[in-house]
């Protein structure tokens, strides 16, 4: 299934191994072994470009097909609804609208706003969307195949 | 063509099916059999329209030795009575051709087409007792040597015994002296159905070339190109997979048909220039008499002032004269419709070899086939991204990515492609596994 990584887990995915928790770094091997596949798109590509790090990472799984890209205009249209609807609590209508326009329904994030819409069914649905938070869920696994067997992206 | 498969061949044990599109890469580690499976692809067009009986395995670039070398054998195993096969595919209808060991070098032992309804099948056997054998839906025909002699054909027994001789075949279908398991005799129906099979692949070239080009095999161009020279004498200019010729060639045109010429130039500077590499090129004879003295190949840059200075081939980056017979080749393509290009990319700065990515997907079309070997993920990567930006024309669908993986006893080909947003689709788990694991160890991941 289709994933979305928010900019504010990045530091901890690829931050200094030693500190990694165990379930981001099964996030990495279910993305390397293509149990989810990546999307990333629009302006959420710009922040986790941001680090030199996580660029070369993800260009290499968009090479290897392990993420795919949206284009930024296809994003943005969206992006552009969701913010004149005015109807979100958190500051990241970009992310929302990859999902929207990717069809991802699994975003790992530890934004409580962004969570809130994530999962708010009015926003994101047909299935409504999943959001996987280390801390609160710390072994990925227990809740892998309920994600996994949840939803196709349309990718 | 659309597909390709192989079986028993090199490395190849187990039948493998190559999706095959106006722009074809092949990638993967060496010795996977990226080059056997040009190699093939071009063994497969003399055999099948080139009226070849016996097709040249060793040709360049190709040397693949003897039978011995070019069937899949694990260790211990009999070559006796062993054959292996290739096949094309037109649209919906199959091509295959299969080869054995004959008594003086490796040669076709049957050739088979296809599509859902319709079969014909020509069998050669040892002491070159030739069949015909035709299928339908309702029911099986069949010709054996000794009506093929009699009615003095000149197939499978003497020289042609490709498509063409079968497609003279056809017309015998309506007559009654036949050997088949039904005692009913073809149709006319039946017969065109038939004809109309055979002239598929036939329709499909043609569709795509001109008819006096029809037998021309695909080109295939080496991953190692001939040295640059401070002068040449002018030649023949006989073109090979090295590119020797190219400059005799480019000076023979200049000297004798500016027509040409100006076309085969302009042709080189746009793919040059889009490359990054250079912006004009000229011959330049060093004597009193052009057409006989010694001459130079110049190239020249321009910059943001002036027009830049003419340079000798030889002076230049080493990339710019190996990548020479390339952009010519890419320049007359719609003279060749197939080329098979190996690691075009070699000697080239990372931002040339992008610009290549840029030209293939400019040249590669309706008319133009072109299968690519490469090693670089600058071109694959220009690739991906025209086609998501639609630079060329170029649908995702008229890109194919051939991934080449092999295993202990076997080689597996792997059918990938690139959709609308020039991202990677269908690729199999372990394509860039080692890429993967350098970045994640160069990362700290």
């Amino acid at each position: 299934m289709c994933v979305i990584v928010d900019n504010n887990v990045a530091g901890l995915l690829f931050g200094d191994s030693k500190h990694r928790p165990d379930a981001a770094t099964k996030f990495l091997e279910y993305v390397d072994g293509g149990r989810l596949k990546l999307v990333a798109g629009g302006r959420l590509v710009e922040e986790l470009c941001g680090s030199a790090k996580v660029q070369a990472w993800l260009e290499e799984r968009v090479k290897s097909g392990k993420a795919n890209i949206v284009p930024s205009h296809k994003v943005e249209e969206v992006e552009r609804q969701l913010i004149q609807e005015d109807r979100l609590k958190s500051d990241d209508p970009h992310v929302l609208a990859l999902a929207l326009v990717a069809g991802a329904r699994l975003l790992y994030t530890h934004d409580d706003a962004l969570t809130d819409d994530f999962k708010d069914p009015d926003l994101i649905r047909a299935p409504r969307g999943k959001v996987f938070r280390t801390p609160t869920r710390s072994r990925f696994t227990k809740v892998r195949r309920k994600l996994l067997d949840n939803a196709n992206c349309g990718i | 063509m659309d597909e390709v498969t192989i079986e028993n061949f090199r490395c190849f044990r187990d039948r493998q099916t190559a999706r095959l599109a106006p722009l074809t890469l092949l990638v993967g580690e060496n010795s996977t059999g990226k080059t056997s499976l040009m190699a093939m692809t071009r063994i497969l067009w003399h055999a099948l329209f080139g009226g070849v009986h016996r097709p040249n395995f060793r040709e360049d670039p190709f040397d693949l030795g003897s039978f011995r070398d070019i069937v899949h054998q694990s260790k211990g195993d009999d070559l006796y009575g062993r054959e292996f096969s290739g096949g094309l595919a037109f649209d919906d209808t199959n091509v295959e051709a299969t080869f054995r060991q004959g008594k003086i070098s490796v040669e076709v032992c049957r050739l088979h087409i296809a599509n859902s309804a319709t079969s014909a099948t020509w069998t050669r056997s040892g002491d070159d007792h030739v069949e015909l054998e035709v299928r339908n839906p309702r029911g099986r025909w069949k010709f054996d040597s000794d009506e093929l002699e009699s009615r003095e054909l000149d197939f499978g027994t003497k020289s042609r015994s490709d498509l063409w001789g079968l497609l003279s075949l056809h017309r015998y279908l309506n007559e009654d002296k036949l050997t088949g398991h039904d005692p009913a005799q073809p149709t006319s129906k039946e017969i065109l159905d038939l004809k109309e099979l055979i002239m598929v692949p036939y329709n499909s070239v043609l569709s795509r070339s001109n008819i006096e080009l029809l037998f021309e095999a695909p080109h295939a161009i080496a991953p190692v190109r001939t040295e640059p020279r401070r002068s040449y004498d002018p030649g023949p200019g006989l073109l090979d997979s090295k590119g020797a010729g190219v400059p005799e060639y480019l000076a023979a045109l200049a000297y004798s048909d500016a027509g040409q010429w100006k076309g085969i130039k302009s042709g080189i500077e746009e793919h040059a220039k889009r490359a990054g590499l250079f912006d004009e090129i000229r011959i330049r004879f060093t004597g009193d008499k052009a057409g006989s003295d010694p001459f130079q190949v110049q190239v020249r840059k321009h910059s943001e002032n002036d027009n830049g200075q003419w340079r000798n081939l030889i002076d230049v980056g080493y990339g710019v004269s190996q990548i020479l017979p390339v952009i010519f080749d890419l320049s007359r393509s719609v003279e060749l419709p197939m080329l098979l290009l190996q690691q075009p990319e070699v000697h080239l700065h990372p931002s040339a070899q992008a610009g290549l990515g840029s030209v293939l997907c400019a040249v590669a079309g309706a008319k133009r086939q072109i299968l690519v070997e490469t090693h670089s993920d600058h071109l694959i990567d220009r690739v991906r991204m025209d086609v998501r930006d639609r630079k060329w024309g170029l649908d995702p669908e008229k890109v194919s990515i051939l991934y080449f993986e092999r295993g202990a006893k076997d080689a597996w080909i792997h059918s990938i492609r690139i959709d609308e947003d020039g991202n990677i689709v269908n690729q199999p788990p372990s394509y860039r596994e080692f890429f993967r694991q350098e970045s994640n160890r160069s990362l700290g991941i």
